[in-house]
């Protein structure tokens, strides 16, 4: 069994502290206690897994935040990075605008 | 209601700690200032390169971080040491002490000499840690504790455990009604939007994105890495994504975490006091560790709480710095530096709430008088960011 860290309730996302093979099952460990998922794919040491699954254009909520959207349909347990997030973020704007 | 004990100053403001300080003016009187301080056990001494051949902005940094630096509440009295010709007026730097209802003394290097100026200095710093040594701790409320929150030599730990746990004391201090200073501005950008959405009026907006605008104006006269084609600032590299880091905004974030929920309620420019009101107060600092301390003492931090994934000796002339890793590795390596090891986290066997309720219990420790590793060590660091040319 490998483990994984959720930072937050709100989060959607974990992020496995070793490295996770297919089918392996993971214990994520949140602040309101524990979750099991099975690893849909191959996931590398730090990166994230989908602790609940995410449509598409959804949010990806980490530390309680938005940190890009989902670009595809994500399965719990599926490996969450750059082949299925987009960054949000804008440029800067006086008064703090988003373009 | 929590409590600390602590030295309340005649303004209402608590100390951590009772230092009397040796404060040069300018770069010229420092060697003198230091000579003054290692004659006095029981006096500090912030050694600096700046205070004079300095304009506008720049020579405004400098005049306002040394004033609010003495008026730390963790600063008993001060003796300022001038050299004379300095732009940096160190009457007007010992009036403003005064003022404050400190006691506060001045000698100028140029009316007599580094030999007598050492003897004169040293004499009035004596007399001031005597009195200073009569002051004792009271209980006073815990919302009187100002935190600074700092994070340098990152690594995979620090937003995984070290940021963390720092954001979890953020929220416990905050539901004290406590006051909690965050810095670094070139570590905020990336996810700047989600920080605009906590602040809740539009001059804070607009002097956040002043400040913001500024830094990256700046870097790049000198480097366009910071920014991308567009001029986005695009601080994440081929490593971070390897690493696991998927956007700016996750990148960031991991530094920003430090400040946890707390709501922001001020931006202030680098080393501005920040307000009675308490909350989170951006201020516009560098991420070069030592500058952005001392920024955030200045401003009124009493206790620093600094996350280290590699580790590093830095402390603080006035402040206690508490230092944090999620590594390991690294803090049994650097033992003799490392305050708190919250590798728990990752390895599963404590939670983030309770590496939180375990660090607080340090810094209440430590803001009851403990001493940190970089107390112990001397590690008196004071370094006042230059934004100017010199001339």
């Amino acid at each position: 069994m490998k483990h994984a860290i959720l930072l937050s309730l709100n989060d959607n996302v974990a992020t496995v502290l070793e490295k996770v093979d297919i089918g392996e099952e993971i214990e994520v460990k949140g602040v309101s206690g524990l979750q099991m998922l099975v690893a849909k794919e191959e996931i590398p040491f730090g990166h994230k897994v989908a602790v609940r699954d995410i449509k598409r254009n959804e949010r990806i909520i980490k530390y309680n935040n938005k940190i890009g959207i989902a670009t595809s349909n994500i399965s719990t347990g599926q490996h969450v990075h750059i082949q299925n997030v987009v960054s949000e973020r804008t440029e800067i704007k006086e008064g703090g605008d988003r373009a | 209601m929590k409590t600390m004990m602590g030295y309340l100053r005649s303004d209402g403001s608590v100390g951590v700690r009772n230092h009397v300080l040796v404060l040069p003016s300018v770069l010229c009187s420092s060697n003198v200032a230091r000579k003054i301080s290692a004659a006095v056990p029981g006096s500090v001494v912030a050694s600096h390169n700046q205070g004079c051949a300095q304009l506008g902005d720049d020579f405004q940094q400098t005049r306002r971080t040394l004033i609010n630096t003495a008026l730390n509440p963790n600063v008993a009295a001060v003796l300022v040491v001038g050299l004379g010709c300095e732009r940096v007026s160190p009457h007007e730097l010992r009036d403003v002490i005064l003022d404050s209802g400190k006691p506060a003394g001045l000698i100028m290097v140029q009316d007599y000499g580094t030999v007598e100026a050492v003897e004169r200095g040293t004499a009035i710093v004596r007399k001031m840690v005597e009195e200073a040594s009569k002051s004792e701790r009271e209980e006073v409320p815990l919302s009187r504790l100002v935190l600074g929150m700092e994070c340098g030599g990152s690594d995979f730990s620090s937003g995984l455990s070290a940021n963390p746990v720092v954001g979890e004391a953020a929220d416990i201090l905050w539901r004290e009604e406590g006051r909690v200073i965050l810095s670094e501005t070139t570590e905020l950008v990336g996810a700047e939007h989600l920080l605009f959405e906590r602040m809740k009026n539009e001059e804070m907006k607009r002097r956040f994105a002043g400040m913001l605008k500024r830094m990256i104006d700046e870097s790049m006269k000198n480097s366009r890495d910071v920014v991308d084609k567009e001029n986005v600032p695009n601080n994440i590299s081929p490593g971070n994504v390897r690493g696991g880091l998927t956007t700016l905004e996750e990148k960031s974030l991991g530094a920003m975490i430090k400040g946890g929920k707390v709501p922001i309620v001020g931006v202030k420019e680098y080393g501005e006091l920040i307000d009675p009101e308490p909350g989170l107060y951006l201020m516009d600092t560098p991420g070069y560790d030592v500058e952005s301390v001392t920024g955030m003492v200045a401003g009124g931090s009493t206790v620093v709480l600094f996350t280290t994934g590699q580790g590093t000796p830095t402390g603080n002339a006035i402040a206690p710095v508490i230092k944090i890793t999620g590594n390991h590795e690294t803090a049994k390596k650097m033992k003799m530096n490392i305050d708190f090891d919250c590798s728990a986290i990752i390895s599963g066997k404590e939670t983030l709430e309770e590496g939180g309720k375990r660090l607080f219990e340090l810094v209440l420790r430590v803001a009851n008088g403990e001493k940190t590793k970089s107390e112990i060590l001397g590690q008196d660091d004071f370094s006042i960011w230059n934004v100017g040319i010199k001339l």
